[in-house]
């Protein structure tokens, strides 16, 4: 080969390495100067997801600057992906998908995200006429796609471990749970036999009640258990909601009473259903339970509506509230909004299993400082 | 005979803990709110003061907290109760001068108070 034939090549490969250079420049200037109109178009497309889930938009807007930063640099680099570029933005990736899972996003919502985003850039590029030369998308789509890969793989990583954590948290709450009641019946034994003999009946009355929290606390573990495993079968029977849920509904009007709220319940007692008494019943109950154990003062109601194929069984507290976070977990187990309050954490959760294995759907929403409103539906056929 | 302020969410606990500590002699005050505490132990002057380490309006940290930084109620021992685990450095930490583990016997509290009022250096009592 001759030296100027070499030259010539050389040259060649130059103009070629600097055209491409070029083009990426353009890009990567492109990129940034539409940054703010990518996340304002990515953000629009988002929200509609955004409300179904409850998202704040500041929360969904965080972390994308981030990504579109990272995204010009590595448009500038003339590296090839895998490189210490690409892997600063697998970095930004990573902490998006962390943010996506302390969020509550599933993976498909967090796939239709960055699926969003990657429309968003493309087609305001391609409005601007950047996207003509081939290589800038390819390149383009080929970052896009690792950074997507790598958020569902950390979102992946974070929610397992996160649930690893919540498991390791639960079993240190459960024995907190556990020890209150057992600690009072310790006392309340020690003291009945070397107390005295006045206190007898008080001593008696905190036995009763701290062994009946054990049984509640024990048999809702097994009955989450057994939903858990599958072990239900649904039985559904003909019966009127009067039949249904007077005496828990009895019970409950005495707890309410004892903490000096009111329960009030509005609903046809001649109202015939077919469903599974004894889930149907355990739903009311843990739905009303949690409703009373969160209002300090003032009312508790239930509402039962008949709407012919189902039925909508309506729940309003006046607690605190709940924040989106809460909301969207609060019907899983052990996921308890006041951590401070007794309970299992386990009530919200049979109530979703109850119902959901009868093939009806339950939902909560909060009313600012005005309370909660838990309500689930249930199919039922007459015959 | 001490004057003991408890504060714990559970009424049936503190019933109880007021019962065994009145047994032996002292005179108790209890309360269910964190928040009452300063006012209460500002009135009652307790010798010592049982907090559990878990109650609903401000955590037992909180609780604590107060208290140290208050200059008339900062040099008033505290007792942490609770049933929590791997608590004690953390509750020794922020100045409480002994940790009573859920579920404990009445004369391991009436124990432990008598500990404190003697002047021992803190423990743990479990």
């Amino acid at each position: 080969m001759s030296v100027a034939y070499r030259v010539v090549m050389q040259t060649a490969d130059g103009y070629e390495a600097l055209a491409e250079r070029k083009q990426r420049d353009e890009l990567a200037a492109a990129v940034e100067r539409q940054a703010h109109a990518i996340v304002d178009r990515w953000l629009e497309r988002v929200r509609r997801d955004a409300a179904a889930a409850r998202v704040p938009l500041t929360e969904l807007r965080d972390g994308i600057a981030d990504y579109l930063t990272r995204l010009v640099q590595l448009l500038r680099s003339r590296d090839e992906i895998g490189s210490a570029g690409a892997k600063a933005w697998a970095d930004v990736a990573r902490e998006h998908a962390v943010t996506r899972v302390r969020l509550g996003f599933d993976v498909s919502q967090l796939f239709r995200e960055l699926i969003t985003l990657h429309h968003s850039t493309t087609e305001l590029l391609r409005a601007d006429g950047l996207l003509q030369p081939y290589s800038h998308t390819d390149r383009l789509a080929e970052l896009i796609e690792m950074a997507i890969s790598e958020s569902i793989k950390s979102y992946v990583d974070f929610r397992d471990y996160q649930a690893r954590r919540s498991e390791a948290e639960h079993i240190g709450f459960l024995s907190h749970e556990l020890r209150n009641p057992l600690g009072a019946i310790s006392l309340a034994a020690s003291e009945l036999r070397t107390g005295p003999p006045q206190a007898r009946e008080r001593l008696l009355d905190i036995l009763d009640r701290n062994v009946e929290r054990l049984r509640k606390l024990v048999e809702d573990v097994l009955a989450a258990e057994r939903l858990d495993a599958g072990e239900v079968e649904v039985r559904p029977v003909d019966v009127t909601l009067g039949i249904l849920v007077s005496d828990a509904l009895e019970w409950m009007r005495a707890t309410a009473h004892a903490k000096g709220i009111e329960l009030v319940a509005r609903f046809d007692p001649e109202m015939r259903l077919h469903v599974d008494t004894k889930l149907t019943l355990s739903a009311i109950e843990n739905l009303l339970d949690n409703a009373i154990k969160y209002t300090d003062d003032g009312v508790v109601s239930l509402d039962v509506e008949d709407h012919g194929d189902e039925i909508a069984v309506h729940v309003r507290d006046n607690c605190e509230g709940l924040s989106a976070e809460e909301l969207r977990v609060i019907f899983e187990p052990f996921r308890r909004a006041h951590a401070t309050k007794p309970g299992t954490g386990l009530g919200l959760a049979l109530v979703r299993r109850a119902v959901e294995v009868q093939g009806g759907h339950v939902t909560a929403e909060s009313l600012g400082d005005r309370g909660c409103h838990f309500w689930f539906t249930l199919p039922t056929t007459h015959h | 005979m001490a004057r003991i302020l408890l504060v714990n969410d559970e009424p049936d606990l503190l019933e109880l803990m007021s019962m065994a500590l009145e047994n032996a002699g002292h005179v108790v005050e209890s309360t269910t709110k964190g928040r009452a505490v300063i006012d209460i132990a500002r009135r009652f002057r307790p010798d010592v003061i049982g907090i559990d380490w878990v109650i609903p309006d401000m955590s037992g940290a909180d609780v604590l907290r107060e208290l140290t930084s208050t200059p008339d109620l900062r040099a008033i021992p505290v007792v942490v109760i609770s049933a929590l685990e791997r608590l004690e450095s953390d509750a020794k930490h922020r100045g409480a001068c002994r940790v009573l583990r859920k579920p404990f016997r009445p004369e391991q509290l009436v124990g432990a108070i008598a500990d404190v009022l003697a002047g021992e250096p803190a423990t743990i009592s479990r």
